[in-house]
């Protein structure tokens, strides 16, 4: 950052007197002197800047209200937090803000007049200031008042102006400010930057009391992406023809809800290539057990999402083609595939009369499993 | 201090975590050439925030893959070759071949034609979007604002009408605008319109009638401000070009200079279509600083001053033949073929 030595900015103070830079302290006050060096900026330009620095109800910003203010708002909401709590603390930020508009706006009246642009400006703050604190008050919810939301109280460089609030203070510097060494320039920009900074102020204190809804939107979302990644991981592997047909039973799902659709919990099964072990009873011995190639030609699966967002009670059903290259028996047979957990299933086949049951190779090996330990178990007993 | 935080957002190819260093220091640099880097600078006021969801299209393909590989190994074992398993299964171990071209292609298909993929993608983004804002102070205002390059521009529209469109159903957790949007959107070759997937979203995904524009009041639109820049010599987001009517979204809108058009013409190197050719032009980066900063304190004149060094530094003579080549396989606005889109993307990725 550009630092500016004593006499350098002593010497813009004496320059620009405009700059109210009497206002700011510490890096804020380096951070003045350097806007009222860029030839081009007009006080409302060096107001935005300090505005957008920090400096003005930001966290830079070592003015006795917005520390006064920023005190009590902490930089974390607890998740246990309940609303009540919630709006205790955007009160106690509001009302020294509250406070202090009030005792600018008697101020303004003392030495602007009754009748000043700075004093209108200040009445208008109050009233602004004092609907949100009644809002807060009552319980309403951050979206049931346009007065809640952060953006009506954000200033907007580009524009010069807040997000929504009645508040001119562009016009009224402008018009005070030229030619700016006038003396009514300096006062304007002074209740500029109050304002600025109170409507900083009670911009941070909605943006704390809006976060509920962050942290709903967040808890939310990662709720369905735990989902999808589950979906795709968990699930059976879909192959490319059979994401095309079920992005198409989703598209039409979500269409009805305008594309806002939880991930599904089914899925078709279409020209599923399988791999798996076949056993065949009345096959020749030696070709009985052989690995056996499959196409589920027709399937479909349904489970229900656990509280974990993992898929559970996954069932699911097929018809399918089975192939293998066995003596005595016919290589392609048909069957009814029952699946389990998306990953055990058992076919039922028939090869020209002859039954034979196909398992996943998944459940081969759990089977297989259970097997040795069946066998271990007896030899254990052997004597 | 809460930083105001810049979302990047890639487009097609290969791109893995940390992808977005270059694009970061290139606009640290860019930045640093103007005088309100003196009174900003950069690293105090800014964090980038790099946005991924390529691991999902990965995802997909390695799947594939694996399934495939298992079959045909199969196949192989027992002497069977029922001609009908081997073409499926050959044929869905392709989109996992190192083929870059193909790979580039496949995930604009996938993204736009396969409603699952392309929700888990949404979804996503969306977690690494709320979970960044989350993570900042509560005590301060949510400052975020995106960068998405191609693909990603459709990405990023899908997801913030997602975000904040009015449809959003309570159970997602509504999204106030007013609270959260981000303060600029800048869309870098959009195919948004492209994309657009009215089947899915209905009438309201459509480009120009989504909740991605610019707003009037904080409660209005997903932005406060979007910039949409466009290369007159890149072929990829002129089909179906997002070129919204002067009227769009609002008039009052459009007067408050909210919606920003950029169209760019400077050849730097032949592949226009580059996320960091889009951005060292000046045109394209001087309205994000203005509005990411106090747009007086970066003047007119020092605007023109960079724009006329870049413009000349990227004399048109020096890539006449990229420029014939690039109007070669330029679409017409209205294409909507999409034999002859991919055919003009795999021609361009392959030429670049």
């Amino acid at each position: 950052m550009r630092r500016l030595s004593c006499a350098a900015v002593f010497a813009l103070l004496v320059a620009c007197p405009l700059h109210v830079v009497h206002a700011q302290q510490g890096e804020c006050a380096a951070i003045a002197a350097s806007a009222a060096s860029a030839a081009s900026a007009r006080p409302i330009d060096r107001l935005s800047l300090l505005s957008r620095t920090d400096c003005l109800g930001g966290t830079r910003d070592l003015d006795a209200l917005t520390k006064a203010a920023m005190k009590v708002l902490p930089a974390r909401l607890s998740d246990t937090a309940s609303n009540t709590e919630i709006r205790l603390v955007v009160l106690s930020v509001l009302d020294p803000v509250l406070k202090a508009t009030s005792r600018e706006r008697d101020i303004a009246r003392d030495t602007r007049g009754e009748a000043s642009p700075e004093r209108a400006m200040l009445l208008a703050l109050d009233s602004s200031v004092t609907l949100v604190r009644s809002a807060v008050e009552a319980g309403l919810r951050a979206t049931d008042d346009k007065v809640l939301l952060t953006g009506t109280w954000a200033w907007d460089p580009n524009t010069a102006a807040f997000g929504d609030l009645p508040l001119r203070v562009a016009s009224m510097v402008n018009d005070a400010c030229a030619p700016v060494t006038a003396e009514a320039c300096t006062g304007s920009v002074r209740t500029a930057e109050f304002v600025l900074r109170a409507s900083k102020l009670v911009e941070r204190s909605l943006a704390y009391y809006g976060r509920p809804f962050l942290a709903a939107a967040l808890a939310g979302t990662t709720r369905r992406d735990a989902q999808w990644t589950a979906y795709f991981g968990q699930t059976l592997v879909q192959f490319p023809w059979e994401l095309a047909l079920n992005s198409a039973r989703f598209t039409r799902a979500a269409r009805a809800k305008s594309g806002f659709a939880m991930p599904p919990s089914d899925q078709w099964v279409l020209l599923h290539p399988m791999v798996g072990v076949e056993y065949v009873w009345s096959a020749s011995k030696g070709s009985r057990m052989t690995p056996a190639v499959a196409m589920e030609i027709l399937g479909y699966n349904r489970w229900s999402w656990n509280a974990a967002n993992k898929p559970a009670g996954a069932l699911g059903a097929s018809v399918v083609a089975a192939f293998s290259d066995r003596a005595n028996a016919d290589n392609v047979g048909y069957g009814l595939l029952v699946r389990y957990a998306h990953r055990y299933s058992l076919t039922v086949t028939s090869r020209g009369g002859k039954s034979g049951v196909l398992l996943s190779s998944e459940l081969g090996t759990w089977l297989s499993g259970k097997q040795d330990q069946a066998q271990d178990a007896m030899r254990l007993k052997l004597p | 201090m809460a930083k105001h935080l810049l979302f990047l957002v890639h487009g097609v190819g290969d791109t893995k975590p940390d992808w977005s260093k270059p694009i970061q220091d290139l606009i640290r640099t860019l930045y640093a050439n103007y005088h309100v880097a003196k009174l900003m600078p950069f690293d105090q006021y800014f964090a980038f925030r790099e946005i991924n969801y390529n691991d999902k299209f990965d995802a997909r393909r390695t799947a594939w893959k694996t399934a495939s590989t298992t079959v045909l190994a199969a196949l192989g074992d027992g002497g069977m070759k029922p001609g009908a398993i081997t073409k499926l299964t050959t044929w869905s171990k392709e989109p996992s071949r190192d083929d870059f071209i193909n790979t580039h292609a496949l995930d604009v298909v996938m993204y736009r034609f396969l409603s699952l993929e392309a929700e888990q993608v949404r979804t996503a983004v969306q977690t690494q979007i709320l979970a960044a804002l989350a993570a900042q102070p509560a005590n301060d205002t949510v400052q975020w604002s995106v960068i998405a390059h191609s693909l990603g521009t459709s990405v990023t529209h899908d997801v913030l009408h997602q975000l904040f469109s009015p449809s959003r159903p309570a159970e997602w957790g509504a999204l106030p605008a007013g609270l959260f949007k981000p303060n600029v959107v800048m869309m870098l070759a959009n195919v948004s319109r492209l994309l657009e997937n009215t089947d899915f979203f209905g009438p309201d995904g459509d480009a120009y009638r989504s909740a991605v524009r610019p707003g009037s009041k904080p409660s209005e639109g997903a932005c406060d401000y979007f910039i949409n820049v466009r290369h007159e010599w890149d072929p990829i987001p002129k089909p179906k070009l997002f070129r919204p009517a002067d009227d769009w979204p609002s008039v009052a809108t459009r007067a408050q200079g909210r919606y920003i058009d950029v169209t760019i013409n400077a050849i730097e190197q032949p592949d226009v279509h580059d996320f960091a050719h889009y951005l060292r032009n000046p045109k394209t980066h001087v309205p994000l600083f203005r509005l990411l900063t106090v747009p007086a304190l970066l003047s007119d004149d020092e605007a023109a001053a960079a724009s006329q060094a870049y413009e000349e530094s990227t004399p048109l003579e020096k890539f006449s033949k990229d420029a014939k080549r690039l109007e070669k396989l330029s679409l017409g606005e209205s294409e909507q073929d999409w034999r002859n889109i991919l055919t003009m993307l795999r021609d361009f990725l392959s030429r670049v």
